[in-house]
């Protein structure tokens, strides 16, 4: 399977951010380094005051406040990178989301459910914000004390660096401990959030149906069930990441441990002052207290790799070749369906069989029949939503699947209504410029006279009742004027008086192939009339 | 948030007992650190094997009891949340009926997601850290205290600091995360809105525009981002800031202390071990503190969500009927929408038993009408009089567009209470729909998978296999058919000892003979076209006439009872 939108990766995401990325590490290592110096200075100044010298101890009280301004500004400003960052990768995610959306075929589309879309889109980049991204910013701290940490521990006695190296390594490898385990799990979980999300977003929306049927308590005790799979899932999880974490940190005390005694026996051999003893032990906790959180980070950052994957699967979809010798067609002359078979991808049952049709003028071309028998289908066919199993369509005696600007030539309106943030204006046309009174006249002519003022045009849309809303998409489509114009079903909700004006206003698109799925016959002269 | 704190007592109480635990061995642990140092640097040579062992012990216990709390402060939070979402969900379907016609559900969906989201992981997550922290305060404090009570005020002055200062950034921190909630509802809003229009976005190839919409709005959003994440910055240098000055303050008062010699050079290695082991705490004192702050207009916002008037509350009450052969009876009922009148002093009573059609041309303000009597709108003025108070039980409603949901047909069909198979099935014969019921295949996301005549007699299917007293049909043949069309009316004149109200624009001469009684509504009220008491009708060209023209007919107040 070609993928058309590249997996996004942490790297890629952050690589994007590369410059802030660097600046960031440059000012946690400022800040986290100063924190060391900070210990040192602090360990001297515990000397200084023992042995009371008073000296020097002036100096090193001025090291000391220098220090402690340094050490906040550098850490406010590397707060304010990274968030920065943060943010920004958030974004291209979203974007990302969004884009695959918009670019996939439609027929991909509708492959996965909104509370899919909706799972990616809200909850999953929550997650990732919270544990991925607020994650690098505490881990990238820990990052920042430990490598200013090993140079400083390299310098006051460099074998103590195999004892820490070895720290490291240990800390980076028990991650592994149960990994699999954690990753299943948080599989789980996204898949449990993914079917609440979905239930829940389902149950909003036919809110009123349930009310209707008082199906109330039936809706509540399986969303119950719902959630209460998802926080069973979550507890699950967390109980590894707490097991793992509890037995990293117990390795890494006894590690811990071992490193002390290390470095008692040096000090004992006098090979270590009382001072640096003091230091290196301060570096070395501050090291290994650090190191059973660098084994949560790492494992925290491979569980949300899963919700990565999860995102990168909801963008992925499969890349639509580009058509050799496609064609720019200006204007349609005849539209055939050669002997078309068509069966949906997800099913067994054939909708179209053998199913042949010619329209080869402009005008009204009106297809009736049963529901259920495909006549829907046979619209998304021609707007090239699926590929047919057997025959071929063609326009101007092209295939159709040759037809470069398929979109830009066939306008289809579906029974139920859209309409999108902005005007009724911006509804109407679609965001192309289209003048006012031509707006206007065409609501007139569809009896819609209480929408065709300009306060209204351009006024955020307002409630339509089922039969305007209805009027409202034929006009839309209407306007655009492309070659072929598809109305499912234009006339349902409709009274005997709009139904006649809709027809008077139908007739006069002569110049168009308008096709007409109506269950009820219409009263305007008619090209063809088809029965499937 | 009290009554779920209160319902998960146990839990929390259990989270403080092992957090005491884990603080006071963590305590232990650190003390014993600082004594196998000495042990090891050969002080005391005899006693590095008892130290070590204690400190074995402790460690373990310490690890045994944070282990343990983890597991009970995690389980305790997911438990709060579980009920948080269940209410949620229950308080949704429970509110009054003109409060879910109000109901907006983009922002319940992000409200749901971004908002618990917020509970969960900043207000429960670090609010029971919170606790953790403050403990472990206390208890360092205490160990500060015994070994110079002085030492420990002063640290005492110092840790409070840092949570007076989260406490004076509140209003802008609250500020800041309430501005950031409302352009994240308001994007969910539009991605959810554009999520929906996938179909026309693509066939007008407006992709490029509604990208753009989508980008201003998302610019917006990671705009406000910033600006929230601008002070969470400031908090993480101020927190950092007050960290090492407080750290600073203690090195100094310690060193003045030795200097004149009230404190012992061994205590104040203790005291600054002791203080150096919590700076890291304050930090995180601080920024926990932020986190609980910044989460509670999410708080608030779930908690008022949770908490609308539940149905019984019913702002539109229905008063019982006074006559007993009527099951509904409306007064004077008038309905205005933005400067328009849509419902003028409308009358109407319906008998028991009785087939009534409501004629009119669209926006005439029928489904209108239907909504008022069903409770989910309110009137601007009027009354409505039911056999039944409650609504849900004695009106059986199939809207216009009936929301039809994944899984099975007979999930759909709300059929678990019917136990006749048979029934069902005949049902679905004569609505068509048998063959589907056969395939066995499950029905998609609203019913992406049927046509919309099929989802339109999988509505009437449900509503029909209910028994209840009134049944309300708005449209019931829109969408469908010819061949169905007759079954269906059919099935609608079939009906016994039911009150039967059908909406409809345009309705067949068959059932317009079959009903009892048909009025038009125009200009908000009703006229009676047809009475079959009064025999009102005898034409039948008239009537034809008048059902096409909605016309003719006298004007009845009170219905044609």
């Amino acid at each position: 399977m070609k993928q058309k939108t590249r997996g996004l990766t942490f790297t890629s995401l952050i690589l994007e951010q590369k410059y802030l990325f660097l600046l960031a590490l440059v000012l946690i290592f400022i800040s986290e380094g100063a924190i060391h110096v900070f210990q040192i200075v602090k360990g001297r100044l515990v000397e200084l005051a023992v042995a009371g010298s008073t000296s020097v101890l002036g100096q090193e009280v001025a090291k000391f406040m220098a220090l402690v301004l340094i050490i906040p500004v550098t850490f406010y400003l590397y707060s304010k990178v990274y968030l920065r960052i943060s943010a920004y990768c958030l974004r291209r995610l979203r974007q990302a989301i969004f884009d695959s959306i918009l670019k996939r075929p439609y027929a991909q589309f509708i492959r996965h459910s909104e509370g899919r879309y909706l799972n990616a889109y809200t909850s999953q980049i929550n997650i990732l914000e919270s544990s991925y991204f607020q994650g690098i910013f505490g881990f990238l701290q820990i990052v920042g004390t430990s490598i200013p940490g090993l140079f400083l521990i390299y310098a006051i006695y460099p074998p103590l660096l195999v004892v820490s190296l070895i720290g490291m390594a240990l800390a980076v490898t028990l991650p592994e401990l149960l990994k699999k385990r954690i990753v299943r799990l948080e599989k789980q979980a996204i898949k449990a959030d993914e079917s609440n999300l979905s239930l829940f977003n389902e149950i909003l929306n036919g809110l009123e149906t349930i009310v209707n049927f008082a199906k109330e308590k039936l809706f509540i005790s399986r969303f119950r069930r719902s959630t209460a799979v998802y926080t069973q899932n979550r507890k699950k999880w967390h109980r590894s990441m707490a097991a793992s974490f509890h037995i990293a940190q117990l390795l890494l005390n006894v590690y811990s441990i071992v490193a002390l005694l290390f470095v008692a026996t040096v000090v004992s051999d006098g090979t270590l002052g009382i001072g640096d003893y003091i230091a290196v032990l301060g570096i070395l906790f501050n090291f290994t207290d650090n190191l059973p959180y660098t084994s949560n980070y790492l494992q925290r950052f491979k569980a949300a790799r899963e919700n990565l994957n999860y995102i990168n699967e909801t963008i992925a979809y499969e890349d639509v070749p580009p058509v050799q010798d496609a064609v720019n067609l200006k204007r349609v002359e005849d539209i055939s369906f050669d002997k078309i078979s068509f069966t949906y991808p997800d099913s067994d049952k054939p909708i179209l069989e053998d199913f042949s049709l010619k329209i080869g003028e402009r005008g009204i071309t009106q297809i009736q029949g049963e529901s259920g028998r495909g006549k829907s289908t046979l619209l998304s066919l021609l707007c090239g939503y699926y590929p047919v199993d057997d025959g071929e369509i063609y326009l101007s005696g092209i295939a159709l699947e040759k037809v470069d600007n398929l979109n830009d030539l066939v306008t289809i309106m579906r029974q139920y209504s859209i309409f999108f943030d902005g005007s009724l204006a911006d509804n109407l046309s679609m965001y192309r410029p289209v003048r006012d009174e031509e707006l206007m006249n065409g609501l007139r002519r569809l009896g819609l006279d209480h929408l065709a003022t300009q306060e209204v045009l351009h006024a955020p849309i307002g409630q339509y009742s089922g039969g305007e809303a209805r009027r409202l998409m034929v006009l839309r489509a209407l306007l655009r004027g492309s070659e072929i114009i598809i109305l499912d079903e234009p006339l349902a909700n409709l009274d005997t008086e709009s139904i006649q004006l809709l027809e008077k206003v139908l007739a006069e698109e002569e110049d168009h192939f308008l096709i007409l799925i109506t269950h009820q016959p219409v009263s305007i002269p008619t090209r063809f009339s088809v029965s499937i | 948030m009290r009554r779920y704190f209160k319902k998960h007592t146990l839990g929390i109480s259990g989270t403080f007992f092992f957090i005491c635990i884990k603080v006071v061995f963590l305590n232990r642990v650190s003390i014993l650190k600082g004594q196998l140092i000495d042990a090891a640097v050969g002080k005391i040579e005899m006693r590095l094997r008892e130290v070590l062992v204690l400190f074995s012990v402790f460690l373990l216990a310490y690890l045994a009891g944070s282990f343990l709390l983890g597991i009970i402060r995690y389980a305790t939070k997911m438990n709060i949340v579980k009920d948080l979402k269940d209410d949620f969900l229950t308080s949704s379907l429970l509110r009054n009926r003109a409060a879910i016609r109000e109901l907006d559900v983009s922002k319940s969906v992000s409200s749901y997601t971004a908002e618990m989201n917020l509970v969960d992981l900043q207000y429960l997550t670090m609010g029971g850290n919170l606790i953790e922290y403050i403990v472990n305060i206390l208890v360092t404090l205490t160990s500060i205290a015994l070994i110079d009570w002085r030492m420990s005020i002063v640290s005492l002055a110092v840790y409070v600091v840092p949570v007076f200062f989260t406490k004076t950034q509140q209003n802008k921190l609250t500020k800041a995360q309430k501005r950031f909630q409302a352009e994240n509802d308001q994007h969910t809003d539009s991605f959810l809105q554009k999520l929906k229009g996938v179909e026309a976005i693509k066939n007008y190839h407006i992709e490029g525009k509604i990208f753009d919409l989508f980008n201003s709005s998302l610019s917006k959003l990671v705009k406000e981002d910033i600006r929230r994440s601008e002070t969470r910055a400031r908090t993480n240098g101020m927190s950092s800031a007050l960290t090492y000055v407080s750290q600073a303050i203690i090195a100094g008062l310690s060193v003045f202390f030795v200097f004149r010699g009230e404190i012992s050079a061994g205590n104040f290695v203790s005291i600054f071990a002791l203080s150096s082991a919590i700076s890291g705490q304050i930090y995180w004192l601080a920024r926990s503190v932020e986190a609980v702050i910044s989460a509670r207009p999410a708080v608030k916002s779930v908690l008022d969500y949770i908490d609308v008037p539940q149905k019984n509350s019913d702002p539109v009450p229905a008063r019982p009927v006074q006559d007993t052969s009527l099951v509904l009876q409306v007064d004077d009922l008038s309905l205005n929408y933005d400067d328009r009148t849509i419902l003028d002093g409308l009358n109407l009573a319906v008998r028991k038993g009785e087939k009534v059609l409501v004629l009119g041309a669209s926006g005439s303000g029928k489904s209108s009408l239907m909504s008022l009597i069903a409770g989910y709108l309110r009137p601007d003025g009027g009354d409505i009089y039911l056999a039944e108070e409650d609504r849900s039980s004695l009106i059986s409603m199939v809207e216009q567009d009936a929301f039809i949901f994944s899984g099975t047909l007979e999930d759909n069909l709300f059929c678990e209470d019917i136990t006749d198979d048979a029934e069902i099935a005949e049902l679905l014969r004569t609505l068509g729909l048998s063959t589907l019921q056969e395939e066995g295949q499950d029905v998609a996301e609203r019913g992406r998978n049927l046509s919309g005549g099929e989802r339109k007699r999988l509505s009437l299917a449900r509503g029909f296999l209910r028994d209840s007293e009134i049944f309300i049909l708005d449209e019931p043949l829109a969408n469908v058919d010819a061949e169905n069309i007759e079954r269906i009316e059919d099935l609608i004149l079939g009906i016994q000892n039911r009150t039967v109200i059908l909406i409809s624009h345009q309705v067949s001469d068959r059932l317009y003979g079959g009903v009892d009684t048909v009025y038009a509504l125009d200009d908000g009220k009703l006229r009676c076209l047809k009475s079959r008491k009064d025999n009102f009708y005898q034409n039948d060209v008239e009537k034809a006439a008048s059902r096409s023209k909605v016309q003719a007919g006298n004007v009845c107040d009170v219905g044609c009872v």
